[in-house]
């Protein structure tokens, strides 16, 4: 729930056409994590990062970046 | 409970039941136990009666949303990969979160019930058995249930 990292999540999973709950099973966390990943509430640990990136074949900078 | 179809969602959603179930009628319980220990002899016998009421209501329902905690505990072993997703890092960050709130207000507690018995002794004429051991560590005890838990239901929330 810290502040700083943003990211473009939901932009990805348009793209993969999957849903949240989707996502969510795929990641192996809650479809309120997922949720609250898109509005910017939680910052994900580095292997969420990195498994979320790996789900949708591309690097973690990708999907998640730096507020500037 | 039904244990076709059940998803994620479902299971959240009951478990946030259960919660919000346990914090209401454990603090009706509680609140009327701390009056009716402390505050008996100062009470009409009305007063008693409303306070029985609570204690009863309180209690009743605390012990059922315990049942409904148990049977969905035990539905959640069930269901292991479901159980590992509710439990995610999120999750484990929002229990420890709630957990600090709930050692803040504690310490925040007892720092006010020192501050105001000292003051009472300090420059009144003060009952000391009006603030026994009993009910300070009573009182205590409720205020980390509670604001353990209505933080975790607060920080739960999705909205």
């Amino acid at each position: 729930m810290s502040v700083g990292v943003d990211n473009h999540l939901k932009i990805w999973r348009a793209k993969f056409n999957l849903t949240q709950l989707e996502l969510a099973d795929k990641a192996g966390v809650s479809r309120k994590t997922i949720n609250t990943l898109e509005r910017g509430v939680y910052t994900p640990s580095v292997t969420l990062a990195l498994r979320l990136a790996e789900l949708f074949n591309t690097s973690v900078e990708d999907v998640f970046f730096l507020k500037k | 409970m039904s244990t076709e179809n059940i998803t994620i969602d479902v299971l959240e959603k009951r478990k946030r039941k259960a919660f919000t179930g346990l914090l209401i009628f454990f603090t009706l319980w509680q609140i009327g136990q701390i009056a009716m220990f402390n505050f008996e002899h100062l009470m009409s016998p009305t007063v008693i009666t409303i306070f029985s009421f609570i204690i009863l209501i309180g209690s009743l329902g605390w012990a059922a949303y315990s049942v409904y905690f148990v049977k969905l505990n035990s539905l959640l072993k069930k269901h292991p990969n479901i159980c590992k997703q509710l439990n995610d890092e999120r999750q484990t960050l929002v229990r420890y979160k709630a957990m600090s709130y709930g050692l803040s207000t504690i310490i925040g507690t007892s720092a006010l019930l020192f501050a105001i018995i000292f003051s009472l002794n300090s420059f009144f004429v003060f009952d000391t058995s009006l603030l026994s051991g009993q009910f300070v560590s009573h009182l205590i005890m409720i205020i980390a249930v509670t604001s353990s838990l209505l933080a975790y239901l607060l920080l739960d929330k999705e909205e």
